[in-house]
Order: structure tokens, then C-alpha cells, then sequence
């Protein structure tokens, strides 16, 4: 299994979406850092001249990392998505994983190692990008975090690491299941479900339509991504106790985060994904 | 001792193509050739054997476990039809990946690295990429892979596929080494050629049915003919009679004068190789000269196409 998971770690390196997506995740992080840096140069001329507004100040600062975290968040989503879609159908219909399937080893160890291998590095990855998002967030709008602990933060890498997980366990899935291609648009259009759920039960909840707020969070059940998205963001921002979360609200705001029994089905929804992929790859004929 | 026996071994798919009620025996230490048509089953036999594929039904032992049985592996070695490795390893990376699937120790890994390379002629190029191989040098490396473990069964499917000729003659010399050490290979090869030179035991399937399975050159040596030349032209002997009770005189042709007299070149049919001997004694009895004395068999080949063509006999199976 860890033989496994190493092979996939140093493949997946090797793959060229790993090198776009790390030159666009650059690429990211230098331009957010320029936003940012701009955004603080026209606080401090709007203080200078009349005073800025706390409020303001907090509001402008809760949007600039929601976005900063949204926008890694779909880098990493879209990176976990189109490594390991293919991690199974693309070797079996490549031939690749013939010669490994043979060997004195449970196919189950196989779906681990992949698991683990696909699973580490997007980690490493998606913990880097969190911290580049915060530090640069740190240095120029330092009052956002102010509501925060190092727990929080802490506690919102966690939640941050779970996002490429979930992708990756729905991509082992439909990669024993679906030929590559197919794979890939089921996963993107699972994806994108998660993240228009998202919006309905936020909409749903800032005008109390709980139609709305049902058809999101079923939606969020049956791909949590997005929901996973607005639990960091509540959590880093602190919002769950701020008063003036609400002033906060936006494209990349949380008006309704989701609980902690959100996070508990996101895990259980991780395990039972590797199970379920699992049990399909032992039964496939290759 | 049996290296593979399957009994009723079945794999179809919506209950159509595939293979069925296969009952092979495959000895232990035979090189073991498996033939057919395109699309006859051979490559499904082989997936299901290798654990490729899921039977649908019947059993199937391996080593005399269960094909179940994931750990009968560790001394099987398989080279795939459809071979494709991790081309960004080196030769030597990917043998020590394969050395790990296979279970060995790190020990066990740096010992058979060298050993395989130069089983597979591959010793200069083992550091260099996989993906700068050749597609016979890819081929040979998946060779040397299977040979890892120093297994006690091989499967080769198609295994020279991608070989020049000095490629296929060392895979050719590898198999009868490996047999002489006690080895049994399964060889599913469309090239009845080289299985001619290496195989005794093959079987022959078509549309997933099993015709026949035994020793092939026992099978082709039942109607023995013999091509004999002669000289010393006797016109008051019938041969007929001379070989009659041996042999069986089936066609007779002038050659012509030379210096030492006229020549005939007769075709004989005898009854088994143990007669041959005695034809020709009869024959010298008579007073004729023996100038050339050739055995004629079946090829594979001609066996092969009487049985895909329906015309082979259920003996065998």
C-alpha cells in the first residue's frame, strides 16, 4: 500500500496539471498579494484624510479573504479533480495497471495507496496555499483575524485540507466506475452542484426561505465542497460570534455556516467514499 | 504435478463471448503454449488466471491454491499483452518498484535487479528511462519485471511481440533455461513458430471452447511418414510388398539417372516411429540403396488450422 502511495505521491508531481496549477497558484498568490497591498495603501489614504471606518475596514478585509480563500479553494479543488480522476480508469485503460494488479496484493491496497499518495500531497498543497492566503491577509488587514485564535486558524487548515479530500474520494469513485472522460465531467458537474447549493442556502437563509436553505443543504450532502468553504470562512473571520458578521455578507460571505455535524458527515462522507471505491475496484474486471 | 488446473472455468459477459467450461491441466515444468484466433478466449484465459478478471463461473488453482488467493502471486510472474510501464522511471527504478509490489526485501531487490537486466540483456541501459526504451526494450524490461521474484510460473502473454529476432532469440533461449530449471511458463502466442521450437503441451481454443489440450508432437507423430531416396533399380520387386508389413507405400517418384543408377524418392506411411527401423531394414534386405532418410511430421501450424477449421478430432481433450 505505501509503495503505492509513494509511486502516486512522485507521479503526481510529475503530472503537468500539478505544474500549471502551481505556476497559476503563484501567479494567485502574487496578484492577491498586490490587491491586498493596494487595498491597504487606500485604507491608509481614506484614514488620513477622514477616518476610516472600523466597520468598513472589516467588511472590505472579511471580503478580500473570503476570496483570497475561495479562489485557492478552487485551485486545489480543480487540481485534486483532474489528478486523480484518471487515477484508475486511465491505468486500467491504459494498461498501466495490469502488471500491478497482478502482484500479491489486495486490490483494496491499491485504492488505499492511491488514496494516500493523491491524498498527502494535495494536503501539503492546500495547507501551503492556506497559510500564503492568511500570512498575506495577516500583514495588510490584520484586524480581520482579530476574532480568531491560533485554534481557529489551526482548526480552519484542518477544514481547508478536507476540501481537496472529499473531491478526491468522489474522483476515486467515479474513476472505478467511469471511463476517464466521463469521470472528469461527472466530478466537475458534482463540483459545481456543490457550489451552486451553496449560494441557494445562503440566499435561502439571508431572506429566510427555508425551501431554499433545504434544497442547499441537500445539495451540500450530496457534495459538501462548497459547505466546507463556508465553514472556514466562518471559522477563521470568527463570524459565529461576531455581531457584525452579518455587514460581512457578499459573494464570498457566510450568512448561515455550517455546524459541526457538518464536519463530522464530511469525514464519515470521506471514508465511505475510499470504502465504496474500494469495494467497486475489487469486484471490476480489468 | 500440476502448475495450473482449471476445472469448468467460465467468463462471460452478459452471457456472451469470453471463455467456457475451460478444464485445463497445465504440468509443471512444461512450457505450456496457448493457441487461437483473434478473439477465441486466449487473453480472457489468462486475465482470469492472473486475477485480472473475475471467473463467472467454475474454479481454477494456481500453484495449487486458489486464483483467489492473492498470495499465490508472490512466485507468479506475468508479462501482459497490452505491457506499459511508469516511463519517467529508470530500468533499475522500475524493477525495484516491481521488487516491492512483489513483496522481496530491499535485500532480495538489489540482488535480482542485476541478475534480471542481464536476463533481459538490458544490463547497459538499466539506468536510463523507460520512456527512452524502444518498444522492445519496454517489452523486455516488463520480461524482466515478471522474472523478479524468480517465479515458478510465468505467464507470457504475447511476450516477443515487439521483438527483432536476436530479441526473440533470447526470449526463446530464456524459456527453455527456465523450463531446464524446473520453471513452468504459459506462453499465448500467435506465433506458431515459436511455439513449435519451445512448446510440447498446448491447447487450442476457439470461440472460448477448448478443443484440444495434450501433447501436440505425440498427436502429429501418430501418422508417421517417411521420404525416403533409392537407388538400384529393381523392376521385379514391388515395394508394396516389400513394406507391407510396416509401412504403407503412399506415393513413388522417378528422379532420373545419375552416376550411380536410377533414383526413386518414395513417401512412406508408417504406423509410429518405432517402425521406421524395420521399414528401413526391409528395404536394405532387398538389395535397394538408401541415399536419404527423412522424417516427416504434422507442423503446428497445419494441427492448429485442422482444429480451428473443424476438422481436428476431440482426442486430446
Amino acid at each position: 500500500m505505501f509503495t503505492i502511495a509513494r509511486l502516486t505521491f512522485l507521479e503526481v508531481l510529475r503530472k503537468k496539471v500539478f505544474f500549471v496549477t502551481a505556476i497559476l497558484s503563484v501567479a494567485f498568490v502574487f496578484l492577491y498579494g498586490l490587491a491586498l497591498d493596494f487595498t491597504a495603501q487606500e485604507m491608509l489614504r481614506m484614514k488620513a484624510m477622514r477616518g476610516a471606518p472600523l466597520m468598513m475596514q472589516q467588511m472590505i478585509g472579511n471580503q478580500l479573504l473570503g476570496a483570497g480563500l475561495y479562489f485557492s479553494s478552487f485551485l486545489i479543488a480543480l487540481l485534486s479533480m483532474l489528478a486523480s480522476v484518471g487515477s484508475i480508469s486511465a491505468e486500467i485503460e491504459n494498461g498501466l495497471l495490469h502488471a500491478i494488479v497482478s502482484k500479491p496484493m489486495r486490490r483494496r491496497e491499491i485504492i488505499l495507496g492511491k488514496f494516500l499518495g493523491y491524498g498527502s500531497m494535495l494536503s501539503v498543497y492546500a495547507v501551503a496555499l492556506y497559510l500564503a492566503v492568511l500570512a498575506l491577509n495577516s500583514h495588510y488587514h490584520p484586524g480581520v483575524f482579530s476574532l480568531a485564535t491560533t485554534r481557529d486558524l489551526t482548526f480552519g487548515a484542518f477544514i481547508f485540507v478536507l476540501q481537496p479530500l472529499v473531491i478526491l474520494g468522489v474522483a476515486l469513485v467515479l474513476s472505478t466506475v467511469f471511463r476517464t472522460l466521463t469521470a472528469g465531467i461527472v466530478s466537475i458537474i458534482l463540483y459545481g452542484l456543490g457550489m451552486v447549493g451553496g449560494f441557494l442556502e445562503q440566499i435561502g437563509s439571508a431572506i429566510a426561505n427555508a425551501k431554499l436553505v433545504s434544497i442547499g443543504i441537500a445539495t451540500s450532502l450530496l457534495m459538501p465542497s462548497d459547505a466546507l468553504y463556508r465553514k472556514i470562512i466562518a471559522v477563521v473571520t470568527g463570524s459565529e460570534a461576531n455581531p457584525l458578521s452579518v455587514l460581512s455578507l457578499g459573494p464570498f460571505g457566510v450568512s448561515a455556516p455550517p455546524s459541526n455535524a457538518m464536519l463530522v458527515y464530511v469525514m464519515f462522507y470521506v471514508l465511505i467514499s475510499v470504502g465504496l471505491a474500494m469495494y467497486i475496484f475489487e469486484r471490476k474486471d480489468l | 504435478m500440476l502448475a495450473i488446473e482449471t476445472s469448468n472455468l467460465t467468463k462471460t459477459y452478459q452471457g456472451m463471448g469470453g471463455c467456457r467450461d475451460i478444464s485445463l491441466a497445465v504440468p509443471t515444468g512444461s512450457i505450456f503454449g496457448l493457441l487461437g484466433p483473434n478473439g477465441a478466449g486466449k487473453s480472457t484465459l489468462v486475465k482470469m488466471l492472473v486475477g485480472l478478471l473475475h471467473p463467472t463461473s467454475g474454479e481454477a488453482k494456481v500453484l495449487n491454491r486458489p486464483i483467489q488467493d492473492v498470495l499465490l502471486r508472490k512466485k507468479v510472474g506475468f508479462l501482459p499483452e497490452n505491457f506499459r510501464y511508469h516511463d519517467w522511471l529508470s530500468g533499475e527504478d522500475l524493477l525495484q518498484l516491481h521488487g516491492r509490489l512483489f513483496g522481496l526485501s530491499a535485500g532480495e531487490i538489489s540482488r535480482r535487479i542485476p541478475e534480471v537486466l542481464h536476463m533481459v540483456g538490458l544490463t547497459p541501459h538499466g539506468h536510463k528511462q523507460v520512456g527512452s526504451y524502444s518498444k522492445g526494450m519496454q517489452q523486455r524490461i516488463g520480461l524482466g519485471c515478471a522474472l523478479l521474484p524468480d517465479p515458478d510460473l510465468l505467464f507470457l502473454d504475447e511476450p516477443t511481440s515487439a521483438l527483432d529476432p536476436i530479441g526473440r532469440k533470447v526470449v526463446r533461449d530464456l524459456m527453455v533455461s527456465l523450463q531446464e530449471r524446473g520453471k513452468t511458463i504459459f506462453l499465448n502466442s500467435h506465433l506458431l513458430s515459436e511455439l513449435e521450437t519451445v512448446c510440447d503441451h498446448i491447447a487450442i481454443i476457439r470461440e472460448g471452447t477448448l478443443l484440444y489440450q495434450g501433447n501436440w508432437r505425440q498427436l502429429t507423430a501418430r501418422d508417421f511418414r517417411l521420404k525416403v531416396v533409392i537407388g538400384g533399380h529393381k523392376p521385379e520387386l514391388n515395394i508394396d510388398n516389400v513394406i507391407a508389413d510396416t509401412a504403407q507405400l503412399i506415393s513413388k517418384k522417378d528422379l532420373g539417372r545419375c552416376e550411380t543408377g536410377k533414383r526413386q524418392e518414395l513417401l512412406i506411411a508408417c504406423a509410429g516411429e518405432q517402425y521406421i527401423p524395420l521399414t528401413v531394414r526391409k528395404l536394405t534386405e532387398a538389395g535397394f540403396d538408401l541415399y536419404e532418410i527423412t522424417p516427416i511430421t504434422d507442423s503446428l501450424e497445419k494441427l492448429f488450422l485442422q482444429y480451428v477449421s473443424g476438422n481436428g478430432d476431440a482426442e486430446g481433450r
